[in-house]
Formats: C-alpha cells, sequence, structure tokens
C-alpha cells in the first residue's frame, strides 16, 4: 500500500529497515477481513485443525460426509479461521507528557508526548502496511480525538495527521479514557497504550484495562519515563511547578534527591506490578532510547 | 543582633523555576521533611546568630579590654606614666640598631598628644629623673626630651623608677582618673629580677614594652679591675682583671692595663657564660695615688662600653707599725716580743725593721705617732686613756687596721670603749668580759674554725691538723651579742668564749686575739708567723684603691687621715668629662675626718681629691657590672611572679603579633565551632 502521509514524525527511510517485520499477536483475536493472524473463529476455508461431532444446529455445509459413510456418525470438520489484527492506540495527552527535560529549549521538543508521536506514527504505519487495521485514542481528562479502526491510505493520513496535531491537557484521568475508549471498540484486538502512567487514579486507569483484559484484548502497556525525570537537577534551590496545574514545590534538591528517586522507582515498580497483575504486557520505554530502537526491539519480541 | 537575621534571609536561597512532570513525588518528599527542615532552619539561624555575636564580640576586643575614660568636669581622665630605661645596657647594639633608638619610637607613641590623656616621662637609670612634676599634655616637650636622651653608663635602679612613678600616680586624680604605667626596658635579668609593681596604686593599668632584641648579642665586659692586696712600693702584687664572658662560647681574650706610666698585659680564656679572673705579677716604685685604665683589646660585642674600666691603685710605702704595750723591750720572752717576731722575723738582723716597728708605752704615745703609724698593735697596754681610745677608733674610721691582744681583764673595758667610741661603725660580735674570780683559762683549744676565711685560709687543706696541737690560756670570757655578725667570729675556744674576732670598724678593721702568749704554745708553733703575717696583712690590707663607685651612684667616703682639714681640697674630674664642678659633690670635714658627698657619682673615669698638686684620695667611677648582662627577664616571671597578683601585660616590640591572649583565641575557636556545627548539621539533615 502506498503511504501518502507528510507527518514530519514519519520518516519512511528510517522505517525500511523494520518493514519486514510485522505486529502480531499470539492470541486470537477478531478481525474484520481475512488475514494472517488468527482468528478467534472456526470455520471458513481455512487450515484444517480437528472433527467436533454434530449437534442440532450445526452448519450442514460442514458435515464430512465421508466419515459419516465410514462410521454411521455426523462429524463436523473443524477449520482455523484467519483474520486481520485491529490494534486501538492509545496516547496520553496530559501535561505530564510535555515534559522533555530541565534544559530550556524549544517546547516540546525531546518530550515523552514528542517521543510517543514518532512512536505511534511508525507503528500505525508498519501495522497499516501488513493490512492490519489501526485505531487512534487521545486521553487526557477524558477521550478527547478518537479515529476507529481502518487500514487505508486515508485513514492512515487521518492518523498521522491527528497525531502530528497533538497537544496536551493539563489533566490526566485515564481510567475514564479508557472507559470510554472501550465503549467505542466493539471487536477484540490489541490495546497499545502509551502513557507515563503519571495519574492520580491509577488503580481507576488498571481497572479499566482491566475491562478490557475480560474481554480478551490484548493489552500493552508502554510505559514512557523521560531519563531526567528519575533523578532530581543538581543546584542549591529550586522551585519545581506542575504540569497538570498541581502546584509547585520549593526545595534543595541536594536535601529531598534521595528521596525523591526512590519514591519514583517505587511508582515505576507499582505500574509494572499492576500492570502484570492486569495481564497487560508491560515495556517500560525510555525517551533517550531511539524510538526505532525501541519499536525494533518491542516488533522483534513479540514474533517471538 | 538583627544582622543574623537579615543575613539568614539574604543567605536564603532563590530558587530557580523548573517544570516538573513528577512534581507531586517531590511535594510528597517535602512534606515529609518540612518538620525536620524547619528544625534545621532554626538551629542554622541560632548557629549562624552565635557565630555572629561571637564575631562582633571578638572584633570589639581592642575595647572590651580597656575602660573607657570618664569625663570629669573638662579635665584629663587618663594620667599616663612613662618610664624610659636609659641605663647602659640601652645602648647595647644588635643588627645595627641601638636598643633605646628600638625604644624612641614606642615612647613617642605613648607620651605624644591624645584628647584627656596627660602623660609624663621619667628618664630612669640609676636615679629616676621625670621631665615634669607632674603629667602634663605638654607632648612637644615629652617627645622633644625622648629624641634627645641617651644611655647612661649607670646601672638601672628598677625599684627606685617605680616609686618615682608610684608617687606621682599617687597624687593625681581621684577614684574616676584612669592610672597607666608604661614601661619601655630592655627588661635585664640582672636588674628586673628583684622589681616589686605592689608600690603602685592597685587601680594602675601596667603595660611592659620590651626592646630586647630576639637574641641576646653576645657580650664581653670588664667586671673587676684591681690589685689584690695592699701595694707596697718596690713590691710585686698581684694585678686582677676579672671578664665576664656573656656569650655562649669561650673566648680568647686579652686585656691591656695602664697604671700611671706602667703598662701590663695580660691573656687568657674566658669561659662561656661565667667570669674569668686573669691574673699577672706588677710591681709600681712610685708612691702615691695612681690612676689608670684596664681595656679589652680586639673585642667587638653588643656593648662597647663595658670594655674599659677605670682603675686606682694606691702604692703604699713600707708599713709602719706602733706597738702600744706596758711591757718591756727587754722582757724575753713576753707577749710583744712574740708579736714582734712574728711581724718581722729578720728583726734582730735587719736595722730598717727595727725602724719600722715602734714600741711605746700608751701613756707617752702622743697623737702623731700613732696617726703616723699604719698598724696598731695594743698588747698589754693596760687602761687607754679616752683620748687615745678615741684617736685610735678615728684612725680606724678612716682606715687603719688594729690588732688587739686582750690578755688582761683591763682589755675588756679598754674594747668597751672602744666600740663605745666608734658608735654604729664598730658592731663587735661578742661582748669580752674579765673571766670570773676562780676562773682558770688554760688548756683551751680550738673547736670551732672558718677554715675558708682569713687567716686560716692560709693553711689550706692543713688547717685542721696544724690547730689541733694548739692550746690556749688566758684572755678574756666572751659573750656572744644578739644580732651580730657571727662570721667574724674566725674561731672559737672550747668554753665557746672568742678566740679571734676581726671586724671591720668604718673604713679600717680591729682584730681581737683572745689569748695570753705567753701562756699560749701557739708562739711555739709553726702556725704562729704565718698566722699573724696573714692577719696584719688583711688589717694593712683594706686597700682604699679596691673602692670603686658605679656611675651615677650616690658617693659618701671618708677620705683617709691625711686629707684632715678639708680646707685647701679640690676634687678634680678625669680630663675627659663634661661634668661640671658643682656636680662633683662637696667635701665636709666631720669628727671622723674629712667625707667626701655627693648625690651622683659621674660618668666613667678617675676621680681625685687634691690638694694642690698632691693627689689625697683617688676614686674610680665605673659602669656597674650588672649592665653587661644582657639577658632579658623572661615574659612569663615577670607577669606571672613579679607582678604581685597585678594584670600586667608584656609584649615584645620585636613581636609583630599581638600579645597571646588565650580568651579572645577562645572566642574566636568557639565561633569556627558554631560554622563548623552548621556545617555539619547541614549535611546531618540532608542524609
Amino acid at each position: 500500500m502506498a503511504v501518502q502521509s507528510n507527518s514530519r514524525f514519519l520518516d519512511l527511510r528510517a522505517l525500511a529497515s523494520l518493514q519486514h517485520l510485522r505486529f502480531s499477536t499470539k492470541r486470537r483475536i477478531d478481525g474484520t477481513y481475512s488475514g494472517r493472524h488468527l482468528s478467534r473463529q472456526l470455520g471458513g476455508a481455512a487450515e484444517f485443525v480437528d472433527f467436533r461431532e454434530y449437534s442440532p444446529g450445526d452448519d450442514l455445509r460442514r458435515l464430512d460426509w465421508k466419515v459419516l459413510a465410514r462410521t454411521g456418525r455426523p462429524y463436523l470438520r473443524m477449520y482455523q479461521d484467519e483474520t486481520n489484527l485491529g490494534c486501538a492506540m492509545l496516547i496520553d495527552a496530559s501535561g505530564s507528557m510535555q515534559f522533555g527535560g530541565y534544559e530550556r529549549n524549544v517546547q516540546g521538543r525531546g518530550s515523552k508526548l514528542e517521543y510517543a508521536q514518532y512512536f505511534a506514527t511508525a507503528m500505525s504505519h508498519l501495522i497499516c502496511s501488513a493490512q492490519d487495521q489501526v485505531a487512534l485514542a487521545v486521553a487526557a481528562d477524558k477521550l478527547h480525538r478518537f479515529i476507529g479502526p481502518g487500514s487505508t491510505s486515508d485513514h492512515l493520513r487521518r492518523v498521522h495527521t491527528l497525531i502530528e496535531r497533538l497537544t496536551t491537557w493539563p489533566a490526566t484521568k485515564l481510567g475514564v479514557s479508557l472507559r470510554q475508549l472501550f465503549e467505542r471498540l466493539s471487536r477484540r484486538g490489541v490495546l497499545l497504550i502509551l502513557s507515563d502512567f503519571l495519574c492520580d487514579d491509577l488503580e481507576d486507569a488498571f481497572s479499566a484495562i482491566r475491562l478490557f483484559r475480560s474481554r480478551h484484548w490484548e493489552v500493552v502497556a508502554l510505559h514512557l519515563v523521560h531519563p531526567q525525570e528519575e533523578r532530581l537537577p543538581t543546584g542549591t534551590a529550586f522551585r519545581f511547578e506542575g504540569m497538570e496545574n498541581d502546584g509547585s514545590a520549593n526545595c534543595s534538591p541536594a536535601e529531598i534527591s534521595h528521596a525523591y528517586e526512590e519514591r519514583f522507582a517505587t511508582h515505576c515498580a507499582v505500574v509494572r506490578s499492576m500492570a502484570l497483575a492486569s495481564g497487560c504486557d508491560y515495556r517500560r520505554v525510555s525517551t533517550a532510547v531511539p524510538y526505532l530502537q525501541t519499536l525494533s526491539g518491542f516488533l522483534v519480541e513479540r514474533v517471538g | 543582633m538583627t544582622m543574623p537575621f537579615i543575613i539568614h534571609w539574604l543567605t536564603k536561597p532563590r530558587p530557580t523555576r523548573l517544570p516538573l512532570s513528577t512534581v507531586k513525588f517531590v511535594q510528597e518528599v517535602v512534606k515529609q521533611r518540612r518538620a525536620r527542615n524547619r528544625l534545621r532552619d532554626w538551629i542554622i539561624l541560632l548557629l549562624r546568630a552565635a557565630a555572629i555575636a561571637l564575631f562582633a564580640f571578638v572584633i570589639a576586643r581592642p575595647l572590651s579590654g580597656n575602660r573607657a575614660p570618664a569625663a570629669i568636669d573638662g579635665q584629663a581622665q587618663t594620667m599616663k606614666i612613662v618610664l624610659l630605661d636609659i641605663s647602659h645596657s640601652m645602648g647595647a647594639v644588635a643588627n645595627g640598631i641601638e636598643t633605646l633608638d628600638r625604644a624612641r619610637p614606642m615612647a613617642v607613641r605613648h607620651v605624644d598628644y591624645r584628647p584627656g590623656t596627660q602623660a609624663n616621662l621619667i628618664l630612669c637609670a640609676a636615679t629616676a629623673r621625670p621631665v615634669f612634676d607632674r603629667p602634663s599634655t605638654n607632648a612637644v616637650a615629652l617627645v622633644d626630651e625622648v629624641s634627645r636622651v641617651k644611655p647612661l653608663p649607670q646601672r638601672l635602679q628598677v625599684q627606685s623608677a617605680l616609686n618615682s612613678a608610684a608617687e606621682m600616680l599617687s597624687r593625681v586624680g581621684g577614684d574616676k582618673v584612669r592610672r597607666e604605667l608604661i614601661v619601655i626596658s630592655d627588661f635585664q635579668r640582672s636588674n628586673w629580677v628583684a622589681a616589686d609593681f605592689s608600690v603602685l596604686p592597685a587601680d594602675t593599668v601596667i603595660e611592659l614594652e620590651s626592646v630586647a632584641p630576639t637574641e641576646t648579642p653576645p657580650n664581653l665586659a670588664i667586671m673587676r679591675a684591681a690589685p689584690q692586696g695592699r701595694v707596697e712600693r718596690g713590691r710585686p702584687f698581684r694585678l686582677e682583671v676579672e671578664i665576664g664572658n656573656f656569650s655562649p662560647t669561650p673566648r680568647q681574650v686579652t686585656a691591656e692595663v695602664t697604671i700611671g706610666e706602667h703598662q701590663f698585659r695580660l691573656q687568657g680564656t674566658c669561659t662561656a657564660g661565667g667570669n674569668s679572673v686573669l691574673v699577672t705579677e706588677a710591681t709600681l716604685n712610685t708612691d702615691g695615688w695612681l690612676s689608670g685604665e684596664a681595656r679589652l683589646v680586639g673585642i667587638e660585642d653588643g656593648l662597647a662600653g663595658d670594655n674599659r674600666r677605670a682603675l686606682v691603685v694606691q702604692v703604699h710605702p713600707q708599713p709602719r707599725y706602733l706597738m702600744l704595750t706596758r711591757q718591756s723591750a727587754e722582757a724575753r720572752p713576753s707577749s710583744s716580743y712574740f708579736l714582734e717576731r712574728a711581724i718581722s722575723p729578720k728583726l734582730a738582723t735587719n736595722p730598717k725593721d727595727q725602724q719600722r716597728i715602734v714600741r711605746l708605752d700608751p701613756s707617752r704615745a702622743d697623737r702623731d705617732a700613732i696617726t703616723s703609724a699604719d698598724l696598731l698593735i695594743l698588747d698589754h697596754p693596760g687602761k687607754l686613756s679616752d683620748d687615745t681610745v678615741e684617736l685610735i677608733c678615728a684612725l680606724m674610721l678612716r682606715g687603719r687596721g688594729v690588732l688587739y691582744v686582750a690578755a688582761e681583764p683591763i682589755d675588756a673595758t679598754n674594747l668597751k670603749l672602744m666600740a663605745k667610741a666608734a658608735g654604729s661603725s664598730l658592731q663587735l660580735p661578742v661582748e669580752f668580759s674579765p673571766p670570773s674570780a676562780g676562773q682558770v683559762r688554760k688548756n683551751l683549744f680550738l673547736t670551732e674554725i672558718k677554715l675558708r676565711q682569713m687567716p686560716f685560709s692560709v693553711f689550706g687543706e692543713d688547717a685542721t691538723a696544724i690547730v689541733a696541737p694548739l692550746r690556749f690560756g688566758g684572755g678574756l670570757v666572751s659573750r656572744r651579742v644578739e644580732g651580730a655578725l657571727l662570721d667574724d667570729v674566725c674561731a672559737t675556744y672550747s668554753d665557746q668564749s672568742a678566740c679571734l674576732v676581726v671586724t671591720a670598724c668604718g673604713a679600717g678593721s680591729l682584730a681581737v686575739l683572745n689569748t695570753e702568749l705567753g701562756a699560749s704554745n701557739l708562739p711555739a708553733s709553726p702556725a704562729f708567723v704565718p698566722l699573724m703575717g696573714e692577719l696584719i696583712s688583711h688589717l694593712l690590707g683594706r686597700d682604699r684603691s679596691q673602692e670603686t663607685i658605679s656611675s651615677g651612684e650616690p658617693i659618701a667616703v671618708f677620705l683617709p687621715p691625711e686629707a684632715v682639714p678639708a680646707a685647701g681640697l679640690k676634687i678634680e674630674a678625669p680630663a675627659d668629662s663634661t661634668i661640671e664642678s658643682d656636680s662633683l659633690g662637696e667635701l665636709h670635714e666631720e669628727n671622723v675626718g674629712v667625707m667626701w658627698q655627693a648625690g651622683a657619682a659621674g660618668s666613667p673615669g678617675v676621680y681625685e681629691v687634691r690638694r694642690g698638686n698632691n693627689t689625697i684620695y683617688a676614686m674610680a667611677s665605673t659602669i656597674p657590672a650588672e649592665e653587661a648582662d644582657l639577658m632579658p627577664l623572661s615574659s612569663d616571671l615577670i607577669t606571672n611572679r613579679l607582678s604581685g597578683g597585678r594584670d600586667v601585660k608584656y609584649r615584645s616590640a620585636l613581636d609583630t603579633e599581638e600579645p597571646r591572649d588565650d580568651f579572645w583565641s577562645l572566642l574566636a575557636v568557639i565561633c569556627l565551632g558554631c560554622i563548623f556545627a552548621e556545617f555539619v548539621g547541614l549535611k546531618l539533615f540532608r542524609c
């Protein structure tokens, strides 16, 4: 498929080396079209899997007449259906995602949001290249934007445009956003969450994730961490100002750096444990690592 | 006290604004630590306040130790007395700078004009000489005096100077006047060791400023130059020059002594840090008073003035003896005969000796005969007339020697009369009295002998063995006088009575030999001649030429008997002296002779009393030997032991640093400790 996108986050020459990789899942999914992914449906004209004794109401077209003739008992032939993948990407567009380090430079450059934009653009391109469908959701205090699943070039262009024009909102309610997304998605697929999980209702967020899991969605949590979030800057005194209208704090970093690092590490550990407990595929992604390297590793691992 | 708070506020860190996505984590941590931080801030504020308060206190140090002068009706509030040492040692040169030149700027600094301060300058040497009668504001005159003053060849009389300052400080002001005493000196050990500051008013602030060089300059000095014993014409005598070596190394020295026309050269090694005596044998063939000088050759040291010393030698003719006795010359053996033979063993063969010893009955002795004798010997004189007693005592006071052989009871009376006539000048250590009736004095032997004292010292180590066989008889019993000088009793008999007493009487001496020589085995003993020889030599040998006077010290001496009458006598100063004739002193004729009295001896040199061209008496004025030792007294000794509990501040002019003050050092350490505690506190709270 020829993609006609002008997104500044799309670097086709860089993605050329990843074209041979496909985003796949080992779970069986519900797809709209025939594809290369295992469908949750058995039947069709795909690969034979097994026999099953006939029960009233079954489709008589799948009855194996030869077995009936030989044994006198009706058996149905079972085939594994293959379908296409539907991947919904949820990008956290809260204010905290705008954090790009302590150096004062152009707004948003090097931020977690920009990293997510690059990653989501590349990911959507690769998914659509494999004839799979991609959906996009932008979450903050609610579900602000949503583009349903699709794989056409127009659809992909719309997705890229939305990604490119992403702005942030000064609040995070990931749980609310996920629930709203859940209501809009009908078919099972893969939910890719790109977030820093810096929200007050972390428990609520994973509660919503568990909803997806109960519907047999495969949920991948990409935890974006900026390296300068892990430790405070060196200096005598700073006034740290929150990015989501959450106030400010005066302190001397030398006095609290150790406690802060412990607190941040605890936060990361909590996110990880909750994600794993919810049956998510958890990956901690540092924005210090190039997004292509992250993407490559992510895809390779999934191919197995 | 608001400063610490202002500083605390000013030093409070100004935060840099930074956006942070994880600010809620920071808020949580800060909230947890808020109580600790508040406690830390208070502690740091208190420590900083304490440190700054202490620092301010330390800075205020120059003011805290001094009481601010109180204003009293517009009059001066501070009375300052500056004692400036101008003794001979202040002329010492170290590193090309005279010690007094170091002292001048310090003295100027203290006497210079300051509002509310009156000052006076006391120039101290042998006497203390204040510039004004009382403290004055005339700083110009005081500064001018400081610039003109020169070291005097005198010793520093410390106590005289302190007394003068104390008297002046006591006179001024009332209770509200601040009194200050500044002493600028080299603080020589030999002078200051007996200083007593207790004479000063109790509220006097005492500051001692030392100008002694850091390293004491080596110094050699002639401490004494004089003949040993009596100098007689044509008879060899020992000429002694004592040299002090106040340096850490022994020195080879050469001394040249000039006496009249004669010149002598003495050489030897001076031990380090001690005195050495150089001796030579000399003979003079001219009678009378000869003046001279001893000087060190080729010596360059810290104090050049004491490398020469004036001396006077009186060359006597052969001595003439007058024996006052009632015994006949033909009576042999007799006590007087034994004495004659002891004095001149060759009496029988040498006609000249017969002329030297004149034997007279006291009742027939006239004044001229007695006066012309160099030594009077009284043996069995009987009852002496009052005139004779007075004459003998007068001669003794003027320097004559008298040997009294006490053998008869009447001798006790004669001795009492002599003691009465001589007054306080004669203090016999024992009182002689006739033995009681029936008391037999015989077979007495010597028990207590002053072996290291004249005349027994002539026997050296053999003295005990020589005197052990001696047995005595006759004589008087004696009783010790309370408070008298027992050292004058040279030997004591087994019955605790005195055997031989030699005591000074004015310028002369009296020796009492308490025995009947005829009843003793002493004349037959080989000890007799040397014993009497030594005794007579001593009596003759109180040589006036050994008398010296320290420059600047008061003079009060009796002139020889030939000085009477005083009319026609004139005092001559040394040729190079600039002293005025009025300052040479006065000659008073008194009962016992002519006295030369002066307030202060002049500059070093020989001063002569003349009648016409004849020198009647001569005396050398010298630099006191104590001034030669330039070693200063340690500051601890002055401030702790000599101060008498007063707060005495001692400072060396060569110290660039302020004097040690442990209290202020302690405060400074505490101040640093506060800062360090603040640092540690910050570290601990950040953990």
